[in-house]
């Protein structure tokens, strides 16, 4: 019986039951922003999942809340000319990759309730560069002399993964982000980079409407105003 | 016969749920692309879409690139930045052709790779390696089942089809091969989808949501031609005829004059095998 009022009110027992708080600029996200409910009635999830377990339905369904995945990201924060979009690494030559720091999921690198930005290491490059040549490398260290190194932590002292930042990229290793600076970015702090942004993130889920791609289009500074001169 | 009365108690319990559940149960949840009758194996749909890319390829690098760049268009790698006044390069009007695909409501995966790339990052690694191996051996296609994405997976070798890629790439500077030559596979598109069979109807929708990529990519590039300095006319006619583009429309329409025959023909020839 207990179990039965539970799930007749599944909601309340979500909210208590958040497991962490919520990222960096998430904070003040509802959780219906990316637990979207699931098609049909609690019954029907119940028939349904009766009748795959028993060979009748080709596919299961979820019970009450579909689980966050990509689209849920990235109908906020989906945008052109993203230099990892988490598509690329569904491709076969990524397997390995895949299996250690699963970069085809954004929470490979962002798994929510964390209560920071990043969750995943600042060394993560390593997994796919480690075999780059910089043909007339403009950095006064090459960066195969700092891949022979094994130096993977200078990656993001330099370049941002999504490449949303707009910045100049540090040709010498005096100009490099202390990596303390990074570290504390990946933990929720300042942002090292730049304070302006080719793209905001959304603040509804509309990345398919001409508004939404719009409005991404747009270039905004660390309060979001537009800057002036974007699109 | 001694009854156990918790026995009865959960027998009684399962026929209440089963009439709950089954008897007086609701319409049942639909199953979204659910099969229903005809089934396509996914080498198949994955070949069409193969096929309608190289007509979509070949239109775009004859049509618009080399009789473009005859007429004053520029094509180049940074053809998105601001004040460049060009427009993409063969492999990258791909490459935005499978962005969009992949923000589609079809689950169609589009990838460029070589083991010979420009960018060090699209160099064939793994199962790819192999296949594409394969594929140089034979010249022909290859299709294996990506087991922990749970992608049916097919390899199309990407041929030199004008003398132009071959001279660009071989002057490139970045470039680890620098002897293309005409008919050269210089590399290969993979494609990948989830199921391994689809109803005509999700063929159908795949291949138009294919043709609807193409169609927003080339809509990208005209609205780039905005920002040119010098900005071409936009209408009915092709670089060919000079300093103008053809309209989304056009494009499009000249697109589907030369990929819906052969699409029909291998639609047609798998039904009668």
């Amino acid at each position: 019986m207990v179990l039965m009022l539970a799930l007749l009110n599944v909601d309340a027992i979500y909210q208590q039951a958040m497991p962490g708080p919520m990222n960096s600029g998430h904070e003040n996200l509802d959780c219906k922003a990316c637990h979207q409910k699931a098609a049909g009635s609690l019954r029907q999830q119940i028939q349904a999942n009766v009748r795959y377990l028993m060979g009748g339905r080709e596919r299961s369904v979820a019970f009450n809340f579909i689980s966050p995945g990509n689209d849920d990201c990235l109908s906020c924060h989906e945008r052109d000319n993203d230099h990892h979009p988490v598509y690329r690494f569904n491709e076969p030559r990524f397997s390995e990759v895949r299996q250690a720091i699963a970069p085809q999921l954004c929470a490979g690198c962002h798994l929510e309730h964390s209560g920071v930005r990043i969750t995943s290491a600042p060394d993560n490059c390593k997994n796919c560069h480690s075999g780059i040549q910089v043909r007339n490398d403009p950095l006064d260290i090459t960066h195969e002399d700092l891949i022979a190194l094994e130096n993977w932590h200078s990656c993001l002292r330099c370049h941002d993964y999504h490449g949303n930042h707009i910045m100049v990229v540090p040709a010498s290793i005096k100009a490099m982000k202390p990596i303390a600076s990074i570290e504390e970015y990946f933990s929720g702090g300042a942002d090292p980079y730049s304070d302006v942004r080719y793209h905001q993130a959304r603040t509804t889920r509309d990345r398919n409407t001409q508004e939404g791609k719009a409005r991404s289009a747009l270039a905004y500074d660390e309060e979001g105003a537009v800057v002036e001169g974007s699109p | 016969m001694v009854v156990n009365k918790i026995d009865v108690v959960v027998f009684c319990s399962m026929g209440l749920l089963a009439v709950y559940l089954f008897v007086q149960a609701p319409a049942p949840i639909a199953i979204a692309n659910d099969l229903a009758g005809e089934k396509i194996h996914v080498n198949t749909l994955l070949t069409l879409v193969a096929q309608e890319n190289n007509k979509a390829r070949k239109l775009w690098t004859k049509q618009i690139v080399v009789a473009g760049k005859k007429s004053g268009l520029k094509f180049g790698e940074q053809w998105r930045d601001e004040g460049v006044d060009e427009g993409p390069l063969p492999a990258l009007f791909l490459r935005e052709t499978a962005s969009l695909l992949e923000k589609s409501p079809v689950p169609l995966s589009l990838f460029l790779g070589s083991d010979f790339p420009i960018s060090s990052a699209n160099k064939f690694d793994g199962q790819q390696a192999v296949s594409f191996a394969a594929i140089r051996e034979s010249g022909e296609s290859q299709f294996f089942y990506d087991g922990d994405v749970k992608r049916y997976t097919a390899m199309f070798p990407d041929r030199v089809v004008v003398e132009a890629c071959a001279n660009c790439h071989n002057k490139h500077k970045n470039s680890p091969k620098i002897d293309w030559a005409m008919n050269d596979i210089m590399g290969a598109t993979t494609w990948a989808y989830p199921k391994e069979y689809v109803s005509r109807d999700e063929l159908v929708k795949v291949i138009s949501e294919l043709r609807g990529a193409f169609e927003t990519a080339y809509k990208t590039y005209l609205e780039k031609t905005n920002t040119f300095s010098v900005k071409p006319e936009i209408g009915a006619r092709w670089p060919e005829q000079g300093y103008h583009l053809p309209s989304s429309a056009v494009f499009i329409a000249r697109l589907r004059m030369l990929a819906d025959g052969d699409t029909l023909a291998f639609l047609l020839a798998d039904s009668d095998g």
